[in-house]
């Protein structure tokens, strides 16, 4: 293939992990522009919605389609659930502490993986697409479905813009994100915001992993990549910042896809992490949102 | 005044610093005498706060210049100038929570401890650990609370014991930050009794809302106004200034 | 601290090695070889706890301070033929160089930062003995040669196939890891780690060098993590990439967490603790994960202070 159509290709392939991963990405901005507080257990989040994904269009009889769509309400609603569970229960126990939330989502992280891992099984398995079709370029043909992966991303992207930016939730979300006391003070329910934007945060990741489940392969452990690669856009991005992260999701989803088609993923993976840990070191200010400007 | 007598301890020159938009602290030209008692006073926002913590170290001044016993320490950290003898205790009390009292002060004592082996070679440590602490604990009267945890004492307590903390240290130069803030009466008085005790051989700063209080201890205070010194005298002629009456009153 | 209560303590530490000393004597042989792989692991957890447990440093790489020990003395013995002394004091100079290097760097961030910092040089470090494979064996890793078996030292022959001699090589350096933490926590350095854990600014302002003292606290840390590294690496006779993963990290961090943060025995309860409850559930290899994950939300949520945590503010105040 020549270069033109390569670069095509790659940017096309880019462009869907872009997508998927912005879903993820902003799901744990949220919680921790919201919350101020890391979820290491959000890879988890992903891959369980990727599970109830197969198992849904599993379950069920009929065209594909009717079990993709129903898995795009089943995931995240059970996601959700179980997210929101895990706050009331377990993070408002520990008052929201970051380094203490860290350490119980890393609990999370092994509770819901081995949990999937005794319920599903080790293998990994595939969901059929919704539908087949290729669009056909002048050069090669392409996957309808990764295309429409794209569309469906965009168009999620803009409800949850319009939630934050339009509703009385996002109101609260973002009065509480000011100032947490003075939310309080003016009767915000501060603990179920909390609840809510913890679970939305984790339903982002579920609603990503929906998507992507007929492209890759669904299997317990494959919570971890999307977890690394949200860390890095949301860090590059600027802890918090909800357009910073939305760029860098798409400047990395893009490069990572060239990336790893001319080095070796594991060197580019050692570089990128390496590189990003510097970034975060030297360049706290503009990177961690709490900071002064 | 005969000037020559007067040794200047530390000065500032067009100290400066900023927060965003903000200029918290203006042009600053201070000088303190060695083995005085300044008051700093002035309304709400008036960045007396902004300019001891720019004398601590807390803050690094934008531009200007800080001398200290001849020494400038403007680019310095906030542990160098403190093992040069500048002690701060903040605005809201600052201790050692999940330690006992002694443990507290201890920790002061140790640095001073460090640095009095660094010039003269006196490995012994313990005994003179426990002094300086015993020291500190009966001039403050937190003798009796020894083995208490620090954040089961009172709130005037807690206070005691940082100004306890940073004696340890044997500074020489104290800068107390609302000292009086959220004291009883009486507590203020044991206070002032405190201060005129430990004066003798330090240089103190004090900020303060109280008045009365700085008027009563100070040899002489500085009005700070908008990031400006607005007026410098002794509390009498302080009382008199015109300037100062209509920066607290307002036009 | 009261001379009564210092004494009282140092016999319960003394107390509590020599109890190990006489174990292999009552427990049937199955147990000793969990043992020795609990008494070397305590030892990192030691080490960890010097960080995380005093200085309040909650690092979430330290595996790559283990790893680095089990490598530096594992690939000389592999590769060049050392003797075992040799690789051992080696690794235990290229932790502590280790130590200082990431530390100088990662000790600039603060909380959830550095966490995630100390995270990702690990994730690098676990990366590098994958992509070097060729030299460190990555996944599948390298077994050591027959000749690092055996050694002599000051006249003696120390063969390492002993069970025995194995059992009373890592009682030993746990012993001494622990007496020197001993020392130290309960001298003026413990009580500056404890000051920068309690209040570090105000710690700032009475004249200490709050990074020098946290970046002294984590090449104590790593040195010790990485002995015990270069430790279980020569006495198994083997090192992979496993090692360097995540999940010893946050190993330490349990075993820390569930013994008591900020005591010098807590570690090595946490880590026989956790051994044993493992045995108890398992069978499959995922219980051990799972109960991992268990045992760090209840203990996050209830016991923050671990078990001799909770011990000392209840009733044993003087347990350093």
């Amino acid at each position: 293939m020549d270069l033109g159509p390569f670069l095509l290709l790659a940017s096309l392939e880019g462009l869907v992990q872009a997508a998927v991963l912005s879903l993820s990405a902003l799901g744990l901005c949220l919680v921790f522009g919201v919350l101020r507080v890391v979820n290491v257990a959000h890879g988890e989040f992903h891959m369980v919605g990727a599970v109830i994904a197969w198992s849904v269009s599993h379950a069920l009889f009929g065209h594909p389609l009717f079990g993709f769509l129903v898995a795009l309400l089943a995931a995240p609603l059970f996601v959700g659930v179980i997210a929101f569970t895990a706050d009331r229960v377990i993070l408002r126990k520990i008052n929201h502490n970051p380094e203490a939330t860290i350490v119980a989502t890393i609990g999370m992280l092994y509770v819901i993986q081995q949990s999937v891992l005794i319920g599903f099984g080790p293998d990994a398995r595939a969901m059929e697409p919704p539908f087949y079709f290729h669009v056909n370029f002048p050069w090669f043909g392409y996957s309808g479905y990764k295309l429409s992966v794209i569309l469906m991303a965009v168009a999620l992207l803009l409800m949850v813009w319009h939630v934050i930016s339009r509703t009385r939730l996002g109101l609260l979300m973002r009065a509480t994100q000011l100032d947490r006391e003075m939310a309080q003070v003016f009767g915000i329910p501060v603990g179920w915001v909390y609840g809510l934007v913890f679970a939305a945060g984790a339903m982002l990741a579920a609603l990503g992993a929906v998507l992507i489940a007929p492209i890759r392969q669904v299997h317990y452990l494959m919570g971890l990549d999307p977890l690394l690669m949200s860390f890095i856009v949301v860090i590059i991005g600027g802890l918090g910042s909800i357009r910073g992260t939305l760029l860098a999701a798409l400047v990395i989803g893009m490069s990572d896809g060239i990336i790893s088609m001319l080095f070796s993923p594991t060197l580019a993976k050692m570089i990128s992490t390496l590189l990003v840990a510097l970034v975060l070191i030297f360049k706290p200010e503009g990177l961690f949102g709490q900071h002064k400007p | 005044m005969v000037a020559l007598v007067a040794v200047s301890l530390l000065s500032t020159r067009k100290l400066n610093r900023r927060f965003g938009g903000i200029v918290a602290v203006k042009d600053v030209d201070f000088s303190l005498e060695q083995g005085e008692i300044r008051g700093i006073i002035g309304p709400n926002g008036a960045g007396k706060t902004t300019f001891v913590n720019l004398l601590s170290g807390c803050f690094a001044s934008d531009s200007g210049q800080i001398v200290f016993q001849g020494v400038d320490i403007t680019g310095q950290p906030a542990w160098k100038r403190a093992r040069l003898g500048i002690a701060y205790t903040f605005q809201i009390t600052s201790i050692y929570p999940g330690l006992t009292v002694f443990e507290n002060v201890a920790i002061g004592a140790q640095v001073r401890i460090r640095q009095s082996s660094k010039s003269k070679a006196s490995p012994d440590e313990k005994p003179g650990l426990e002094e300086i602490v015993d020291n500190c604990l009966r001039l403050t009267g937190l003798d009796r609370s020894r083995t208490r945890l620090a954040a089961e004492l009172a709130y005037g307590h807690q206070r005691l014991l940082e100004i306890a903390v940073n004696l340890a240290v044997d500074p020489v130069l104290l800068i107390l930050d609302e000292p009086t803030q959220g004291l009883s009466v009486d507590e203020i008085e044991e206070f002032t009794g405190l201060l005129k005790c430990i004066r003798s051989n330090r240089t103190l700063i004090l900020i303060d809302h109280n008045l009365p209080f700085v008027m009563n201890l100070a040899d002489r205070v500085t009005v700070m106004d908008q990031g400006g010194i607005l007026a410098e005298n002794d509390p009498k002629g302080i009382q008199r200034d015109v300037r100062v009456k209509t920066a607290y009153l307002g036009e | 601290m009261m001379e009564n209560s210092g004494k009282r303590s140092l016999a319960l530490h003394i107390g509590v090695l020599a109890l190990l000393s006489l174990l292999p004597f009552i427990l049937p042989d199955y147990h000793h070889l969990t043992i020795t792989r609990i008494m070397i692991l305590a030892m990192f957890a030691l080490g960890y706890n010097v960080l995380f447990g005093y200085v309040g440093l909650l690092s979430l790489g330290h595996a790559m301070f283990f790893a680095c020990g089990l490598y530096a003395a594992g690939l000389p013995v592999y590769h060049l033929g050392w003797e075992v002394p040799l690789a051992f004091l080696f690794a235990v100079v290229i932790s502590a160089l280790a130590a200082a290097l990431i530390g100088a760097i990662a000790l600039r961030t603060q909380g959830v930062a550095f966490m995630i910092v100390t995270l990702m040089f690990s994730q690098v470090a676990y990366l590098a003995t994958l992509y070097f494979s060729n030299v460190t064996g990555g996944d599948e890793g390298l077994v050591l040669p027959e000749h690092a078996r055996r050694f002599e030292i000051l006249g003696m022959l120390v063969d390492l196939t002993s069970p025995q001699v194995r059992y009373y090589t890592a009682l030993g350096l746990l012993s001494a890891s622990a007496l020197i933490v001993y020392r130290w926590v309960n001298s003026g350095l413990g009580r500056e780690w404890v000051a920068v854990r309690e209040n570090e600014s105000r710690t700032g302002m009475l004249g200490y060098n709050t990074f020098l003292i946290k970046l002294k606290a984590m090449v104590i840390s790593g040195t010790l993590s990485g002995s015990a590294g270069a430790a279980y690496g020569l006495l198994f006779a083997y090192i992979g990439s496993t090692f360097a993963s995540i999940q010893y990290s946050i190993d330490a961090l349990l075993f820390t967490l569930l013994g008591g943060a900020g005591t010098v025995l807590g570690p090595i309860l946490g880590s026989f603790i956790m051994f044993y409850l493992i045995d108890f559930f398992s069978g499959h290899t995922t219980a051990y994960l799972l109960a991992t994950g268990v045992v760090l939300i209840l203990l996050i949520m209830y016991f923050p202070l671990g078990v001799l945590g909770t011990l000392r503010k209840r009733w044993l105040h003087w347990l350093p």
